[in-house]
């Protein structure tokens, strides 16, 4: 056989696969599930790999849309409820809004977003709600187990804000065995007050999330006033507890996303859908070194359990 | 010529530095600005800054208005760095030498020979280290009677603190910031060997008592076999060929407790060192294993510290310090030896107090007070054999005190100052006025510049005013305090989130140094306020992280110190000191290497001649959670076994002392798992 044999028998077979290569790239995967999130966020990754995995379907079913992509996209009025689409998954409040403005007229599932924000929900109505925001009886149940000796729970709240903020929570009441005693504070010139207020009522003080509060400029005078007057605070992050607090709650964004996977399913197997969820799952970080300080311990017990980390 | 090549060596290595900076901004990226407002939930991702609340008990140095480097525990240990002066010297304008008896600390050009550290300010957790007797800290080798291991973070501030601390913190002050009990492991074993003999072994505990007690133990104990060394001055049959066989020995302990509860810090530190001299300094007799020293310090202090308000605070300690120092010197004297021993008792108490509050629109103002009574000030020179005489014994205890204010001033968004005096006087001495002036202007979230002038002084010791043995050293009771007046300029400019910059420029003025002189035809020595002294240098550093994993620092210092009546350099002040440190996590991080490199251009010694210029490199490899509980640390120290001298003091028959070759030590840590 010639060399130029041989080229022809192996360029053949290579010219007769260019059209079924053209084929397929003309021929996309139909995409029923469009996500918009930000990956720079790796709690945002985090949730998009639960959503995945509940999913249970081919990568190439779903389209992970930048926030940024989307942003632009909808001002260039490309629409993301491509033909095909079954289901918009918005992780994050921006992503919400930006899918909000494109009127989807498939369902639209939000989730990592928190309903105690001035507007918890937009003028579309998502199909289903999966948000962070933990619930007092989910944070006193966990604290029950890591202290059991410790029945006074102070909570800072932002009367400005929604959710558990607003919610009609009496000044005092007696929930799960604990006393709870609610201190509103609506600016963070008020914040160190409100923890004074505190002083010698409480076991621990719990924030809830709310940036204006919590924030690089307040965190400081926050975590050595809490020091100094012996109210260990709870915090809403991993970071919150590195930076200070005693302890964390905080949700599970992993978790979180294939709760959102699950919920997503149901919407595609058209089954009827919940009302909003909370998070199923949680997180506790907790800061040894503040720990100590304060003279706590938590119960060893507690501390077997895979949602449980020690910072120090 | 020597100083022209080490210039040349400086001005390139410089020149590097700033292609390297160039390159390292042309690369990385620029942070995209925000969109607009934060999403609500973002609060819950976001980074807080971390309040060291573990270490509140501590006086912290790190936001003073100075040019300042703070080394971290995680620095420490990567780079193995195993006593203050291996870190020192890995400092930007830093350099350390060694006489084999101790190591010494120079910066700004300054280390002169002789001077026992006695113009640095070393301190633990704000209490500070300076002694009684000599007024040295002479704490950078393992005379620190505080491990490594145990540091949180060291901050060194340069320039004078004189304004804030009183006498001594002339070029810098070196604070060092211990691990919290808090948050201690809580049981840690490690065991070291390396060449020359040395062992090591320590032992560190924490233990959490409740009710918010916990107390951190800490005692390790070293013997260095040390080395065989050879000094080409004594080649002479009558002294062994030059040869010092087993005389360099070094053994000794350190123990440090700190037991915290609530505003309170208790802290217990002791450390005691032995030396063998293998020198034959002062004439002693040469390869004589009897020559040595011992140098012990401790303090015991209680400290409290609180937060009033949020613009209020109190900080209050009391203490008492001790230091011994112990030595033995033997003399030929015909066919016999005569055994001469050296013994100084520095026992002191002492107290201070500070009050920080804001003054409405101005800033915070601190004012405070100080006052410390020795107990005693003892010196003793004895010969004990063949006959017993008392050379020598005196004891001058000194009654000092000091009042200080610093004020805050904001003067606008952009520019702040701070202005602050301490007046101190002391029974043994005059009174003395320190001010300190610095303007701190913040041109932008990235760029700060620093204005700093300050004026510090150093009180004669007891050593230097009143020791006199009648026949190698004479008292001077007329001493009068050494001072300096500084001006410099800082830039810092971080030029991405992983980049940052650093230039200083300084000039120093140093009056009535108080130096060591041969009087009486040669016959005595007699410390005398001296000549007129300055410096000018200029200090440029840059660090950062390469691939946001690699950290590197480097830095080139050019400086002229010179005797201002004759203009002639000083002894031991290299024109160029020139540092490179980088480290590199590999495996996962589970393996650390690490490596420093310093550049000291030529010095003059004492005999006015130079030692040559060299460079150094250390390696160290670290593992990192090898096993939960197991580590390992391998370093090799003088990479190259480059052979390089330092100049030493009088009282040597040198000028120079050649220093350590290639030296490796490996190190196990066994620490309890979480």
């Amino acid at each position: 056989m010639t060399v130029r044999n041989q080229q022809t028998i192996l360029v053949l077979p290579l010219l007769l696969a260019l059209p079924l290569l053209g084929v397929s790239e003309s021929l996309p995967a139909v995409r029923s599930v469009v996500v918009v999130a930000s990956s720079g966020v790796e709690a945002h990754r985090s949730a998009i790999e639960g959503i995945q995995t509940a999913l249970r379907i081919s990568s190439s079913q779903i389209r992970i849309v930048e926030l940024a992509e989307a942003r632009s996209g909808l001002a260039a009025g490309v629409r993301l409820a491509t033909p095909g689409v079954r289901v918009i998954i918005a992780v994050g409040s921006e992503a919400l809004q930006i899918v909000e403005g494109e009127q989807p007229t498939v369902p639209v599932i939000c989730t990592m977003i928190l309903r105690s924000t001035p507007e918890p929900y937009p003028a579309v109505s998502p199909a289903a709600t999966i948000s962070l925001d933990v619930s007092i009886p989910s944070l006193l149940a966990r604290l029950k187990v890591l202290f059991p000796e410790k029945t006074r729970l102070g909570i800072i709240r932002n009367p400005a804000l929604g959710g558990l903020n607003s919610s009609p929570l009496p000044a005092r009441a007696q929930l799960q065995g604990f006393t709870v005693r609610v201190v509103e504070c609506s600016g963070a010139e008020q914040l160190l007050a409100a923890l004074d207020s505190l002083q010698g009522q409480v076991d621990f003080v719990w924030c809830l999330p709310d940036g204006t509060l919590y924030n690089s400029a307040t965190i400081k005078p926050l975590i050595l006033a809490s020091i100094e007057h012996r109210l260990p605070l709870i915090g809403f992050s991993e970071n919150f507890t590195r930076a200070g607090a005693a302890l964390s709650i905080y949700p599970d964004f992993r978790d979180i996303g294939l709760q959102t996977g699950e919920v997503a399913r149901q919407v595609l197997d058209g089954q009827p859908l919940h009302a909003p969820e909370g998070p199923r799952r949680l997180r506790v970080a907790v800061n040894q070194s503040v720990l100590r300080l304060l003279g706590l311990r938590y119960a060893a017990a507690a501390a077997g359990s895979g949602e449980f980390s020690i910072l120090r | 010529m020597l100083r022209t090549n080490a210039r040349l060596a400086c001005i390139i290595q410089g020149l590097a530095l700033g292609s390297f900076a160039i390159l390292v901004h042309a690369q990385d990226p620029v942070t995209p600005g925000g969109s607009g407002p934060a999403a609500p939930e973002s609060v819950l991702f976001e980074n807080l800054p971390v309040v060291e609340v573990a270490t509140l008990h501590m006086q912290t140095l790190k936001e003073a208005p100075a040019s300042a480097t703070v080394i971290s525990a995680e620095d420490i240990h990567n780079y193995g760095w195993r006593t203050l002066g291996e870190v020192l010297a890995a400092v930007r304008g830093f350099y350390v030498t060694y006489d084999r008896s101790y190591h010494y600390a120079g910066l700004r050009g300054f280390s002169l020979p002789g001077d026992y550290n006695t113009r640095f300010l070393v301190m633990l957790n704000g209490h500070s280290l300076t002694e009684n007797v000599y007024g040295s800290n002479n704490f950078f080798g393992q005379d620190f009677g505080l491990d490594m291991d145990l540091v949180k973070r060291i901050e060194i501030v340069r320039g004078p603190s004189s304004a804030l601390y009183g006498s001594n913190g002339i070029f810098a002050t070196i604070n060092i910031v211990t691990k919290s009990p808090a948050e201690a492991r809580r049981l840690r074993v490690s065991a070291e060997t390396g060449s020359f003999g040395e062992k090591k072994i320590l032992l560190a505990s924490d233990m959490n008592l409740g009710h918010g007690v916990n107390l951190l133990v800490s005692t390790s104990v070293f013997n260095n076999s040390g080395q065989s060394l050879y000094f080409p001055e004594f080649d002479r049959s009558a002294t062994n060929f030059g040869r010092a066989m087993g005389v360099d020995g070094e053994r000794g302990y350190h123990a440090f407790a700190n037991l915290i509860w609530r505003n309170w810090s208790f802290t217990g530190y002791l450390g005691s060192r032995q030396k063998q001299i293998p020198t034959g300094w002062y004439g002693t007799i040469f390869d004589d294993p009897g020559n040595q020293i011992l140098d012990a310090r401790g303090f015991f202090e209680a400290a409290y510290a609180r937060d009033l308000s949020r613009t209020r605070k109190i900080r209050w300690r009391i203490y008492y310090d001790r230091y011994r120092y112990r030595a033995r010197y033997d003399y030929a004297l015909n066919d016999s030896v005569q055994d001469y021993r050296d013994l100084t008792d520095g026992d002191w108490v002492g107290s201070q107090a500070a009050y920080d509050f804001e003054i409405p629109h101005v800033g915070t103002l601190t004012v405070g007070a100080e006052l410390s009574a020795d107990i005693r000030a003892l010196q003793q020179y004895t010969l004990v054999s063949p006959e017993h005489v008392d050379v020598l014994s005196g004891d001058q205890p000194d009654l000092s005190y000091g009042l200080f204010a610093q004020q805050q001033w904001r003067l606008s968004p952009a520019w702040n100052a701070y202005l602050g005096v301490r007046f101190d006087d002391s029974k043994n001495h005059p009174h003395f006025v320190s001010p300190r002036v610095a303007l701190v202007y913040q041109a932008s979230a990235n760029s700060t510049y620093k204005f700093l002038f300050g004026r510090a002084f150093r009180n004669p010791n007891a050593y230097e005013t009143f020791y006199d043995d009648g026949s190698s050293q004479a008292a001077n009771p007329r001493l009068i305090p050494e001072h300096a007046v500084t001006y410099e300029v800082d830039a810092e400019h971080r030029f991405t989130k992983n980049w940052n910059g650093q230039v200083t420029v300084y000039h120093y003025q140093l009056s009535h140094l108080i130096e060591a002189e041969l009087i009486d035809a040669g016959r005595l020595l007699q410390y005398q306020n001296g000549e007129r002294n300055s410096a000018n240098g200029v200090e440029i550093e840059l660090g950062g992280k390469v691939f946001a994993k690699i950290e590197t620092t480097a830095s080139v210092t050019l400086q002229r110190a010179t005797n201002s009546d004759n203009g002639g350099f000083l002894t031991n002040s290299p024109g160029c000191v020139a540092k490179f440190r980088g480290s590199i996590p590999l495996f996962k991080d589970r393996l650390r290497v690490a490596s420093a490199t310093q550049y000291l251009s030529a010095r003059r010694t004492l005999a006015y001649a130079e030692v040559p210029a060299f460079w150094l490199a250390d390696l160290t490899l670290t593992t990192h959670a090898l096993r939960p509980d197991f580590d390992i640390q391998f370093g090799v120290r003088n990479l190259f076994d480059h052979t390089y001298y330092d100049p030493v003091g009088v009282g040597f028959i040198q000028d120079r002392l050649r220093q350590d070759g290639r030296a490796i030590f490996l190190k196990l840590v066994w620490r309890t798992r979480e």
